[in-house]
């Protein structure tokens, strides 16, 4: 009996072996999380499927891609959704203007070739010929999707804010996804040589189709707790007093319990850490917190909101 | 594992979580390499791959509690127990588990992974370890029956869970406000969208006249730049039609918004509110700021906000006074529970509206399961409308208008 094929060749870049390494890799690249963060990670490699993440904005969805990128020696390619987001953006596009400079170039050569033809249906029939010439990966402009699957090292592709593309586009990426090739109709299909890790990031802002969610793994990325932020903080801010790294945290946790329009996420908590940290602040003081709170909150309300639970 | 995990699934699926069979053999594979040795990376790796909105999360995690639990059994039997089968027994009734280090799994699923179901499995086991493995699958069994404690939903997150959320009843103040701007946002969007669209038109075929003539201007007989046909997009007259009796107040508040600010993607909109009869407010909503100005509706003349809604009269009253109005681009968007109260349906005014308008949208705020009960006559009135919506999230809110803009 003939010993059975692997189903998916096994790539070159490196895998991680458990969940723990990754969490152990992910630290090495300044990236704290947490073990669902890393099953999910795990999982995605080990059985090669898409990963959808979602949660509030700015608690290191887009991050995570960077780190899998760094991490595992692959290459990131980052596909930025928005509305209107189209195949020609987001696969590939024929390049027409090279194109049509090409033929103006070559326009002598053309004329001697259909030289010798004798009738119009001949002159085609050698342009005909020619076609693929036009139609050759040259002229291709290659756009994300088709970059991660002809790319010869290994890739992550992230799909960043799917929930902002068009529900069409979000049926047209399914097939991608399912099998990694596109057919080109003038070259043929391409397939992918090393199956990208492909992640997807969503800020939920409206539901994402049945038959997109049930292709990928699901990863929910919440706001930190106080241990895991006060460890990013000092990863994040190095040379940052330890008692100061604490009240900001603690601050921020307690104002992210209040009912604000835009709770702050990591990311602000980082710049407002580093911003106290260049102001060369020791404590945070209560007149330290009404100066620098623009860094931290950006709406109006938010700010009164927080500024009148301070004074208390 | 198999016949346990697809035991798992089927739990989840009878609690109304969506689970396909390509995530149930993912789930499998994905125990195969994560192992069974650790009970809280099982829990995270089967949610991983099984669970995709983390509004589940919750009741996920309670049905894995209770699946992937040794059923501790209550104390008046096992001291039965012990007396029968004396100190063997134990503390715990687990020996099975103890020995092979806590598994993170009932003895029951260990012992479906080591066995093919079928098989007889009394030749390793003592009858006494037999014996009491069958009455833990018992007790394990009606520990899965046991009815399900109210499951802790994930607290709301702001923006998040928005669009799920029922906007058919009354908010507190302080939510309302933020309620009128979530619509707007969405309005927002919804124009961005149809720009973009419109834009999007021109992408459509190629105009080979204007591209040759563009070349030849250009002094090039090569037509560098494509020039594409523009798809012509026609504007629609809108007449909104809503019920505004306390059932459906809020969501007719809400759609009015909505229709609002999306005034100029239409060439014409009429909003007409009733409850037993109606009454034009376009001017009003032109200008209303919300939500501080519908106080004024309130106290508008012969707008008898505390009567009976009353679908027929209204209707007639529209067959009355508008069915001129009407033209071949006018949809008509009827919002109402159809909640008659008993009075006279009138449908045959809708047929009547239908023939002279583009078409009829009905919103209905309430869920489609309490269509038609008690006093709805939704179904009396819906073969005459070219489509019945339900309408008690935003998200039903986005897609009815969505629906509107397509014309």
């Amino acid at each position: 009996m003939a010993p059975a094929r692997p189903l998916s060749v096994p790539s070159e870049a490196p895998k991680p072996a458990s969940v723990e390494s990754v969490i152990e890799l992910f630290g090495g690249a300044d990236y704290v999380c947490g073990k669902d963060v890393a099953t999910a990670v795990y999982l995605m490699t080990q059985l090669q499927r898409p990963l959808l993440i979602e949660g509030p904005p700015g608690v290191g969805k887009t991050e995570l891609a960077k780190v899998l990128a760094d991490t595992t020696g692959r290459e990131l390619i980052r596909l930025q959704c928005y509305e209107g987001l189209d195949e020609a953006k987001a696969l590939y596009e024929w390049e027409y203007s090279k194109q049509l400079l090409y033929v103006q170039m070559l326009k002598e050569r053309l004329g001697s070739l259909l030289a010798n033809a004798n009738s119009l249906n001949e002159a085609m029939a050698h342009l005909q010929n020619q076609e693929s010439a036009f139609f050759s990966r040259h002229f291709l402009l290659p756009r994300p999707l088709l970059q991660a699957i002809v790319s010869p090292r290994p890739t992550v592709l992230l799909i960043d804010e799917i929930d902002r593309a068009d529900q069409e586009f979000e049926a047209f990426l399914l097939e991608i996804l399912s099998d990694f090739q596109v057919s080109i109709p003038e070259i043929g299909t391409l397939c992918a040589n090393q199956r990208p890790h492909v992640l997807l990031t969503s800020n939920a802002t409206r539901s994402l189709s049945e038959a997109l969610k049930r292709r990928c793994f699901y990863l929910y990325i919440d706001q930190p707790t106080f241990d895991v932020e006060l460890q990013i903080v000092h990863r994040k801010v190095p040379g940052i007093d330890h008692h100061l790294a604490t009240h900001i945290v603690q601050f921020i946790q307690r104002v992210r319990k209040l009912q604000l329009r835009k709770t702050p996420s990591i990311s602000e908590t980082l710049d407002w850490a580093l911003a106290l940290v260049v102001l060369g602040a020791n404590v945070l003081s209560r007149q330290l917190i009404v100066n620098t709170l623009n860094i931290l909150l950006k709406d109006k309300d938010d700010i009164a909101r927080v500024l009148q639970d301070v004074k208390r | 594992m198999t016949p346990r995990l697809l035991g798992f699934v089927r739990l989840l699926r009878d609690q109304g979580l969506r689970v396909s069979v390509a995530e149930g053999l993912e789930a499998l594979q994905s125990i195969g390499s994560i192992g069974l040795d650790d009970r809280e990376l099982l829990r995270l790796s089967l949610r991983t791959v099984l669970i995709k909105s983390q509004r589940d999360f919750a009741l996920f995690d309670t049905l894995f509690q209770r699946f992937f639990t040794v059923p501790r059994r209550r104390k008046r039997r096992r001291s039965k127990h012990q007396h029968q089968s004396g100190n063997e027994a134990g503390k715990r009734p687990t020996p099975h588990a103890r020995h092979n280090g806590g598994l993170p799994i009932s003895p029951p699923s260990l012992r479906a992974l080591h066995q093919p179901k079928g098989q007889p499995s009394a030749d390793s086991l003592q009858p006494q370890v037999q014996e009491k493995l069958d009455a833990l699958e018992r007790a394990w069994q009606q520990q899965l029956k046991a009815p399900l404690g109210p499951v802790v939903m994930q607290p709301e997150k702001p923006g998040m869970q928005a669009l799920h959320k029922r906007i058919d009843r009354p908010f507190p103040p302080d939510q309302l406000e933020d309620m009128y701007h979530q619509v707007e946002r969405l309005a927002v969007q919804l124009l961005t969208r149809r720009a973009l669209r419109y834009r999007r038109s021109r992408h459509g075929r190629v105009d080979l006249r204007g591209t040759v003539l563009r070349g030849l201007r250009s002094g090039t007989e090569t037509p560098f730049t494509l020039l594409r046909k523009r798809r012509k997009q026609t504007k629609l007259r809108l007449m909104v039609l809503c019920d505004v009796s306390g059932s459906v107040w809020q969501v007719s508040t809400f759609l009015l918004k909505l229709v609002h600010t999306l005034q100029a993607e239409f060439s014409q909109v009429r909003s007409l509110v009733f409850v037993n009869s109606i009454v034009e407010v376009t001017d009003l909503f032109r200008r209303m700021r919300f939500p501080q100005d519908l106080k004024t509706l309130r106290h508008y003349p012969h707008l008898n906000l505390f009567g009976f809604s009353d679908f027929g009269r209204a209707f007639y009253q529209f067959y009355r006074d508008y069915l001129d109005e009407l033209t071949r681009e006018t949809v008509v968007v009827i919002l109402g529970d159809a909640r008659n109260n008993a009075f006279d349906a009138q449908f045959w005014t809708l047929e009547e509206v239908r023939q002279r308008s583009r078409r009829i949208l009905w919103l209905n705020p309430e869920p489609r399961r309490e269509w038609d009960t008690g006093d709805s006559i939704i179904g009396v009135y819906a073969p005459f409308c070219d489509e019945v919506l339900e309408c008690w999230t935003l998200e039903h809110l986005e897609q009815a208008a969505n629906r509107l803009l397509q014309g």
